[in-house]
Parts: C-alpha cells; structure tokens; sequence
C-alpha cells in the first residue's frame, strides 16, 4: 500500500463523494479524512451535490404492491417482537413455578395438531415426494395444497440440522397476510418465522430442522400466529 | 425516525408515505427496470427499519439520507448485475407521479427543485455531465468511466470535481 500525498487524496475527493471510488481507495482517503480538516471541509462542501442529484430524477409512481410487500414484512417482525416479548414475559412467570402458564401452550398445540390433521384429512392436493440422498443433502419436494397455492414449487434441502427452503413463482399471500412457518417435533409443534417471497414468487431461506418431522406453512395475518389457524399450504417430511 | 428504531410500524409506514416515491425513482432511474427498483427499495427500506443503517441527523435530512441508502443499494445491484451494460430508460409508459391531494404543496416545491437541480446539470458542460451521470447513475468508479471514454483517470478525476463545484456554487442555497 502506498503512501500518498495530500494533494493525490485531494483529487480523488470528487470521486469519493459520487461514490465512484474503488472500495480500497475510499478507505485510504477515509483514513486521510480522519486526520486532515481541510480535506473533510472540502468533503463536507461537497456532499450535498449527490444528495441533489438524488432528487432531481423524474417521479415516478411506485407500484402499490411495493409497500403492501414492505409492510407485510414490517408488520410481521413487528408482531414478532411483540410476541417474543410475551413470551418473554411468560417465562418469566413460570419461573415463579405456576402450573397453569404452563398448560396453556400445551393446549394451543393441541388445537393446533387437531387444525393441521383436519388440513391434511380434508384433501390436499399433493405433488408427489421426491427424495434424493447425498453428500449434497437430501432433498424433499412438498405437498402443495394446490386450491391454496395453485401456482410455484416449494422444495427443502436437508444438509445436517439446517434445512434450505426454495420457492419459485410462489404467488405472494393476500393483503395483509404472510406464510408462516411451523416444526412439527412428535406431537408438539413450534411456531417458525414468517415470510412473503420476493416480487418474483421465489424466496430462500434456511430453516432450523434439527429434531423436527416435519416443516409446516401456513397462511396467517401479518404479524403470525401463535398457533396454526388453518390447514397447511405445503408440508415437508423430513 | 426516533420511533422507527423502537420498531413502530406506524412511524416506519407514515416515513415511506413520505418519502416511497421518491426512493423509488431514483432507483428505477438507476436500475432501468421497475421489479429491480422495487426490490432495491425493498431491501433499503427493510435495512432501515432493521436498523443495520443509522440516520444520523448531523449528516443531513432525513430524506437526504433515505436517498444515499436508495443510491448505495441500487448501485450495489448494479455492480452485481453480470449484464452491467449502459441501459436506456424507456421514457415511454414511465407515469409521472400524480400529486396526491394532501400533499400538492409540498410536492409543487419538491417538483421545483428538481426542475431547478435538473437544469444546473444540463449547465454543465457535457464532458462533465457525462462523468458524473456514469458516476451517479451508472454506478461505474472514475478508473472503469476512464477506460469507458479512452481518457486519462486525472481528466476524469478533474470533471468529476468541476462539476461537483459547478453545480455547488449554482445551486447554492438548493443544496444547503
């Protein structure tokens, strides 16, 4: 790395302030700005230009669906945090040793398994099981209830603990709705994350799968559930 | 903004009301193509409200700096994308934005200013409007724009900063 002159950092500060700046040169001149005021100042001049630029450029509408996606998400791991925050909270109380906080999950599970065997018994339309084995892990292609999701293909790979879930051209959930995932581990089920696919219908994700038998999603309202409210979309046997 | 990063939805919905359009337009004038900016605007916003990206309040408006996050992400897509080629805008079936009723004063200065930002660009002379467009818009460093237009990276170096002070002393208090 060599060293430079003052003035060769002071022509690149053009450069620097539209961003136009290899990354190894940004961080050099950021090290010069550090300890040379007269070179910030001239930064700090400047920085208002692209700032301009930015908001010179013709408006154009964005598409509605770009804020109800945004929102969706937003809503979901605001919920989220909200419901991680009373679990919290409930933990906190069984500390305390009260029987009947902790019988309350066990029952939500229970009406949970009852909703996702209705699911399954009632009819879904599956796509066949496809396994296949291998250093590459082993991959599970889902049952897809297809009144539910009439279009997109869903499939797991299991590597170890961690199962990757790919969706392509998955429709997006109804307004104000998001899939939600669930573990199924014997007869209890836990509560997973929520998602929307990207603009496209795919989405990717890793999933902790350790232990469980099978990978369940759900639609539920932004936010998630804190127990299955209806039959699966897809399921994965693990 | 203060609110976002407590995780209120209502605060983070309420700051992309205001300022969606136009996040949305830059990076649809960067990207070229409107399932790219909207995924661009997705992420940036997403990165806000997760709070990977801080606003810092000395270092500008809000909407300023809700525009540099826009920029970074639609130029690092750029820079990703393999077809990395100069593209045209279709002006063509682009919808001008409508003004919404609740804010058509507002957005009669904000239209303004563009105008007012836009026609301190076409003043520039066109070898520096040209560097600093790849720059900006195209999301190419001054060696790549150097080796683009055949001409030494100091020349390039030298419109970039030219134009900057231009449109600096032009623009005044517009970009103040």
């Amino acid at each position: 790395m060599n060293a430079r002159s003052h003035e060769e950092y002071k022509d690149n500060i053009g450069a620097y302030v539209l961003d136009a700046l290899p990354e190894l040169e940004a961080e050099l001149l950021e090290r010069h700005l550090a300890g040379c005021e007269s070179c910030r100042a001239e930064v700090e001049q400047l920085r208002p230009v692209p700032a301009a630029i930015a908001r010179s450029v013709p408006q154009v509408e964005p598409p509605p669906s770009l804020k109800a996606n945004l929102m969706a998400t937003v809503n979901a791991e605001a919920g989220a945090r909200e419901v991680e925050a009373r679990e919290e909270r409930r933990r906190e109380r069984r500390s305390f040793g009260s029987w009947i906080a902790g019988l309350k999950p066990r029952v939500a599970v229970a009406l949970a398994l009852g909703v996702l065997a209705l699911g399954v018994v009632v009819g879904v339309a599956a796509d066949k099981i496809a396994g296949g084995g291998g250093p590459a892990g082993t991959t599970v292609a889902a049952k897809i209830d297809r009144k539910q999701m009439p279009t997109g293909q869903a499939s797991l790979v299991v590597k170890g603990n961690t199962g990757e879930l790919e969706l392509s051209d998955a429709p997006q959930p109804p307004s104000g709705r998001v899939y939600q995932l669930w573990y199924q581990h014997g007869k209890t089920i836990e509560r997973g994350g929520t998602f929307r696919p990207r603009s496209d219908g795919s989405y990717d994700v890793d999933l902790p799968v350790a232990g469980a038998n099978a990978v369940l999603v759900t639609v539920e309202q932004a936010g998630g559930a804190p127990a299955p409210t209806g039959p699966p979309v897809m399921q994965f046997t693990v | 903004m203060a609110l976002v990063q407590r995780g209120d939805a209502r605060a983070f919905e309420a700051i992309y009301d205001r300022h969606g359009a136009a996040a949305f337009s830059l990076a649809y004038r960067i990207a070229g193509n409107r399932a790219a900016a909207e995924d661009i605007v997705q992420e940036a916003f997403l990165s806000v409200w997760r709070s990977s990206v801080r606003y810092q309040a000395q270092r500008g408006n809000l909407r300023s700096w809700l525009l540099s996050v826009v920029h970074n992400r639609a130029i690092d897509w750029l820079r990703r994308s393999l077809t990395h080629t100069r593209h045209e805008i279709e002006v063509d079936g682009i919808e001008e934005r409508k003004a919404a009723p609740e804010f058509t004063d507002v957005e009669a200065l904000r239209r303004d200013e563009a105008r007012t930002i836009r026609s301190a660009m076409e003043g520039l002379p066109s070898d520096q409007l040209r560097v600093v467009e790849l720059a900006y818009f195209g999301g190419f460093t001054h060696s790549q724009i150097a080796e683009m237009l055949g001409m030494p990276l100091g020349t390039v170096k030298g419109r970039m900063r030219l134009a900057l002070d231009k449109m600096r002393d032009g623009l005044g208090e517009a970009v103040a």
